[in-house]
């Protein structure tokens, strides 16, 4: 952009077409441009350019559209303000900065002749109420408006290359929006998506199912990660994922599905590098034992007893003398159980806190050691395994993981930990392989390979910008 | 979207070589090592890794000048297509050979050690599964996955190295040159036979995107895994001395048996037969789709995945051949030196005369 | 996807089978012990040791608590597996040798050889081969029916307990299966093991022997308790036992070997004759061997230098030249005891202390180390010994409390 371009000018169009270029518009959904005539004498061309959903223009002041109707004064810059009831003002020569301001939640006015911008700023910069839940606090959730939620994203995120694109849909009342960051996310992602928003998109999906619950792209990896929180949304766009918002739903839909994105925190970023880095180990062991867990408690004390100290493996199998099942049916049981309680849990009202079902879980589990009925090994597997799963944020990551412990469960009856390993070459085959979006699951993991080329086997999605010089054109 | 075919580095093509090189510390492939060098195998583990980098070293060069070929591509350059087509043909018998017999002495000794009433073919056939649902993937999926086992795939060595090691007398690696320096270099060869899975990086160079440098990534793959041997093999000599030493079937399982951690940690081989069954379905996935590739090449078939399945049967086939357990180990060593002369050697030659029909030619 | 599907529901079909080895632990028995004796019809007599395992209790869980937490079944068999067969006839669960923590022999079959024994020990995959392993001076059957160890809840915990006295106290080696399988062979170093024995003072059966030198198990001076005692070193040449060292001798074999830790030793007091004296002492650093072949055979030169304190003695240890006494009566009580070692083991043929891989270093090839020879040269050995005490502690007090209030 030259230096006279980046400055107000006194020609309107000029200034317009700047903006146009600037704030992507018309495609950019909610940044609103409205034409008028200011009715002094003789009428002067203006241009009122803000954000919708940031700013309510009825609402703003004593509703600036009214305000500006009835202004009559001198059409002289300093005239302007006094005569409306807008708190705060400023003028504005850089367009760069103009379209900032605008994207801040600011109403920019420009007017023919005038060689700087008016920018009125109404909103009270009081933070939300501060909710403290825990590390990971979300202070704002998505709604049923599709308007309503760009604007949180946009609250969150306040770049001019943050693009939200409309995205035609099969159904004529479903309205969608694509989010990206230009120029980080990785176009042929966009247009894939886009794409298939287009195709798949219908009234039903609207109403009965979530799109997250369409046919995955290669087994069990659903399409998207859904998400209700705008800062959630905000960092994975700055990681250089695309969103889809649609209207009615208070979902955002991240493509593509990885593991980084299904492991990672917004809050990571708080966190100094070492710190980040445990945490992300921490997360991958716990994983690791909520899905071998079972299984390998199965596999210990039917298969592998030599494993387990001796006095140790005495005292359990004295514990066991009475007990009236086998261990297999004792651990299926517990974690068929421990599914159902937290399912039962998520389906309470708020109101009731998530610690309640772990409650639950850990006195049933106690009542029913006590009584005989299961060991104890058993039990605190299970109970650990139940608290360990609550470290993958996301219900449906958590929930396939949860899933594929049974797996590993079956497996382990089988032949121990002769046939868990071969599950988990499958396991870890799959996962090398599943690809949503053309974007390996494994993708850009800068948690958990930190090496220069640790992007080189996919195309990137998060790293330098438009990366797709790694991943080689044609269909394999 | 269409599907983008991935690549990878040489340094991750160099990972997943070191793992497929390395793996066979759990085999009683190991066993070779320790014959032909008695109290100095470890020596002759270092000496046959040098010897095999200096082979493999020429074919990554030639390889560099290539992009997006492999070695059958060189093949082709150098004999033709005919030429590329018995390549093919040899290379995948001697990988269902070879992966046969990995098979069988695998399940084999899951079979004596651990599960004795178990039948064979189930542990066979596990694994083979496992191994060709990995070679239905794709060539960057598989070098992935086997960077990503090595750094587990080490821990586990150096935590069965670390717990075994007050086991040893530092003097059982006496005397320093075992069978004597003459006998020790005529054992290179069947030694060699263990880096015969450095041709594996040479297969599946195809996908290596950037080429400068990859030569010295595919010859770092014999130093790192020989590197790893001599560590094992060194440890090994120490824990079970030369020469009661070379009757345990798989010596690495053995010394699990011993790693003797205070009272609570012991007898914990079940967690390194998790990391061998693991470590075996990914080298049998990576020969079935090394050959399955070279095959797709050769005949011009649009898809790998035809062949795999065929392979894996073969594969079967040879893992049944052998009579008993000492047969498997017998068949392994009787076939090491063909093994070795074809796999590394002879696409050395290849290499060179690829090169020297490329000269003529503008890059 | 449709193969795709093929194929995971025939692995599926596959997976239902299966499930051969699987076994609950509450439908096994683990011996913790067995003891093998040569036997009169077949080849071995065994004991094997059977926790209660209904009897330890686990928090509020598991059984009532009784006095015996383990039984013993006797049989014979003509081999280890075929005696377990044997004693599982009179369970109604299955037998398995993964917990196996104990393995006794009995002198006879001991001094007859145990390479059979130790092939088919080594051939199991249930066995640990980091079961501890013991001789015992008699029958090893009657110690596992004999031996009862104050104190024992939980059995699991009897071989380590085991270890962890012999690891304290250094009266008899801390030795495993492994270090016997791994030393029978033509390597330069022989195996040896503790020694079990039953002291027949505390059964009735004879009056406690009347000497006051340093003792093998069965021989300790004791009136009652446990009849089953750990104590003294039974060396092997090969996979034969061929003879006994006292727990003085023990102590001086493991400060060849380099592995004495902490002991303890009792020795005349040079101050007042007829008198004893003990300290507890270890090896400041790892003896230095120094091999060398003269005409005759190989000759070595070790040198130890120990550190030790004391434990009882009523002198003044203010005075240099009483330390220096005590210090001097010390080492020629080791230095007594290293050579009795030598000559016991050299005349047996044996060479437990591992001169052997000291010379095989000397060789370049494994061909010029076997045509050396080394079980012949073994009796022509020449070792030369020096050695030094530094007492360096005294105990919290340096002099008896009546020689201060005298001055």
């Amino acid at each position: 952009m030259k230096a006279t371009e980046a400055t107000v000018a006194e020609s309107l169009a000029h200034n317009r077409a700047c903006l146009v270029r600037t704030l992507y518009f018309p495609e950019n959904l909610g940044i609103e441009m409205r034409d008028l005539r200011l009715p002094t004498e003789p009428p002067v061309p203006a241009l009122l350019v803000w954000v919708d959903g940031l700013v309510e223009l009825d609402a703003f002041g004593a509703g600036l559209a009214a305000e500006l109707d009835r202004f009559t004064g001198p059409a002289v810059p300093p005239a302007l303000p006094r005569a409306l009831t807008v708190q705060r003002h400023r003028w504005l020569r850089d367009l760069n900065v103009l379209a900032d301001a605008v994207l801040e939640g600011g109403v920019a006015l420009l007017v023919e002749g005038w060689s700087a911008a008016l920018v009125l700023d109404d909103h009270e910069r009081i933070g939300y109420p501060a909710q403290k839940l825990g590390v990971n606090p979300h202070t704002d959730i998505f709604t049923w408006d599709l308007r309503l939620n760009l604007a949180l994203v946009r609250k969150r995120m306040r770049s001019p290359r943050l693009l939200a694109v409309a995205a035609p849909t099969r159904h004529q009342h479903g309205a969608a929006a694509l989010l990206y960051l230009e120029g980080k996310a990785y176009p042929p992602l966009v247009r894939a998506v886009r794409r298939w928003v287009r195709a798949h998109l219908s009234e039903p999906t609207f109403n009965r199912r979530g799109i997250a619950g369409l046919p995955a792209v290669f087994g069990l990896l659903p399409r998207f990660r859904p998400t209700r929180w705008p800062d959630e949304v905000a960092k994975f766009l700055s990681e250089g994922y695309v969103v889809l918002l649609t209207d009615r739903s208070e979902v955002a839909y991240v493509a593509p599905v990885t593991q980084a994105g299904w492991f990672s925190l917004p809050s990571d970023y708080n966190l100094s590098y070492p710190l980040r880095r445990s945490l992300a180990y921490g997360r991958l062991i716990a994983i690791q034992l909520v899905l071998l867990l079972p299984g390998a408690v199965v596999a210990l004390l039917n298969y592998h007893q030599e494993m387990l100290p001796t006095p140790f493996l005495l005292a359990l199998a004295s514990t066991r003398e009475n007990a009236p099942f086998g261990l297999f049916f004792e651990v299926l049981f517990l974690e068929l159980t421990a599914e159902v309680i937290r399912e039962t849990v998520f389906r309470l009202p708020v109101s009731v806190p998530m610690g309640a079902g772990l409650l639950t879980m850990v006195l049933l589990g106690l009542l029913l050691v006590v009584t005989g009925f299961v060991g104890p090994l058993p039990a605190l597997a299970t109970v650990m395994g139940a608290l360990l799963s609550l470290v993958i944020p996301e219900y449906s990551g958590a929930y396939l993981v949860r899933l594929w412990r049974f797996y590993f469960l079956l497996s382990a009856v089988l032949l121990g930990f002769f046939t868990m390993a071969a599950l988990f070459a499958v396991l870890m085959a799959y996962v090398c392989q599943a690809r949503g979006w053309g974007v390996p699951f494994l993708g850009p993991s800068g948690w958990m390979f930190s090496s220069p080329e640790s992007g080189s086997a996919r195309p990137q999605v998060r790293k330098g910008g438009q990366a797709v010089g790694k991943a080689k054109a044609g269909v394999r | 979207m269409a599907k983008p075919k991935l690549a990878y580095g040489s340094r991750s093509l160099a990972a997943f070589g070191t793992l497929m090189v390395a793996v066979q510390v759990f085999h009683p492939a190991m066993l070779s090592i320790l014959q032909a060098g008695e109290t100095a195998a470890w020596l002759s583990a270092l000496l046959s890794a040098v010897l095999t980098a200096l082979l493999v070293w020429p074919v990554g060069k030639v390889l560099e000048r290539i992009p997006g070929g492999n070695v059958m591509d060189l093949v082709r350059i150098a004999l033709g297509d005919f030429g590329e087509i018995a390549a093919a043909l040899v290379l995948g018998a001697i990988i269902a050979h070879r992966g046969g017999i990995y098979l069988r002495e695998t399940s084999e000794m899951a079979t004596t050690a651990v599960f004795p009433h178990t039948p064979q073919t189930f542990g066979t056939t596990t694994i083979l599964l496992g191994a060709a649902y990995v070679a239905w993937g794709d060539g960057a999926s598989l070098v992935h996955h086997g960077r990503m086992v090595l750094f587990g795939f080490l821990c586990a060595v150096l935590l069965i190295l670390a717990g075994t090691f007050g086991w040893g007398e530092f003097r059982y690696l006496t005397p320093v040159l075992g069978p004597g320096l003459g006998k020790l270099l005529a054992g290179l060869p069947q030694v060699s036979s263990l880096y015969v899975a450095a041709l594996l990086p040479l297969l599946f160079a195809d996908g290596v995107e950037r080429r400068e440098g990859l030569a010295r990534w595919i010859s770092v793959v014999p130093l790192s895994g020989g590197i790893i041997f001599a560590a094992v093999v060194l440890v090994l000599l120490i824990v079970f001395p030369f020469p009661g030493g070379l009757n345990i079937g798989a010596p690495l399982h053995s010394a699990a048996r011993l790693v003797l951690g205070g009272r609570f940690f012991e007898r914990l081989e079940g967690f390194w037969l998790f990391a061998w069954v693991e470590t075996t379905i990914l080298l049998l996935g990576a020969m079935l789709m090394g050959a399955a590739t070279a095959f797709a090449k050769a005949f011009r078939m649009d898809r790998h995945r035809t062949a795999v399945l065929p392979l894996a049967a073969l594969m079967l086939t040879f893992a049944f051949f052998p009579h008993d357990q000492a047969e498997t180990i017998e068949a392994l060593h009787s076939s090491a030196f063909i093994a070795f002369v074809i796999m590394i050697p002879v696409p050395a030659v290849v290499a060179g005369i690829a090169y020297l029909r490329l000269r003529g030619r503008p890059s | 996807m449709k193969v795709r599907a093929v194929l995971v529901t025939l692995a599926l079909t596959f997976l239902l089978t299966g499930c051969w080895d699987r076994v609950e632990i509450e439908d096994q028995i683990f011996p913790i012990a067995i003891a093998v004796d040569k036997g009169v019809v077949h080849k071995y007599r065994m004991a094997v040791r059977i926790p209660m395992v209904g009897t330890i209790r686990t928090g509020m869980l598991g059984g009532e608590r009784s006095k015996t937490t383990s039984e013993i079944v006797t049989v014979e068999a003509e081999s280890v597996v075929q005696g377990i067969f044997t004693a599982n006839a009179t369970a109604t669960r299955r037998f398995t040798l993964r917990h196996l923590r104990g393995i006794a022999v009995g002198e006879d079959l001991a001094r007859e050889g145990l390479g059979d024994l130790y092939m088919e020990l080594s051939r199991n995959g249930e066995v640990r081969d980091t079961a501890a392993f013991f001789v015992v001076r008699g029958s090893a059957v009657e110690f596992l029916k004999l031996a009862r160890y104050p104190g024992e809840i939980n059995p699991g915990k009897l071989a380590e307990g085991l270890l962890l006295v012999e690891k304290h106290l250094h009266m008899s080696p801390p030795i495993r299966l492994q270090h016997m399988l791994n030393r029978s062979g033509l390597l330069g170093v022989d195996p040896f093991a503790p020694v079990f024995g039953i002291n027949r003072g505390v059964t009735g059966e004879s009056q406690p022997p009347g000497t006051t030198a340093s003792a093998i198990a069965g021989d300790l001076y004791r009136l009652d308790g446990n009849p089953a005692e750990l104590a003294g070193t039974g060396i092997f040449r090969d996979t034969r036992l061929v003879g006994y060292l006292t727990v003085d001798e023990t102590q001086a074999l493991l400060a060849l070997r380099g592995e004495m830790g902490k002991a303890y030793m009792t020795f005349p007091d040079p101050f007042r004759p007829g008198d004893k004296i003990q300290i507890r002492f270890h090896q400041e650093n790892k003896p230095k061997v120094r091999p060398s072949f003269n005409g005759q055979g190989p000759q070595v030169t070790i040198r130890l230098l120990f550190e030790g304190e004391v434990l009882s003695g009523t002198e003044n240890f203010w005075d240099p030249a009483v330390r220096r006494r005590l210090e001097e009566a010390a080492r020629h009580h080791m230095e007594q005891q290293v050579q009795s070692v030598l000559a016991k083991t050299i005349k047996w043929g044996a060479d437990p202390v591992g001169f052997g891989l000291r010379f095989r270093s000397r060789f370049a090839t494994w061909d010029d180390w076997s045509r050396y020879h080394w079980r012949t040269q073994v009796p022509k050995l020449k070792v030369t010994v020096t050695s030094e005490m530094r007492i360096r502690r005294f105990g919290l007090t340096l002099a008896p409390l009546q020689q201060k209030q005298e001055k």
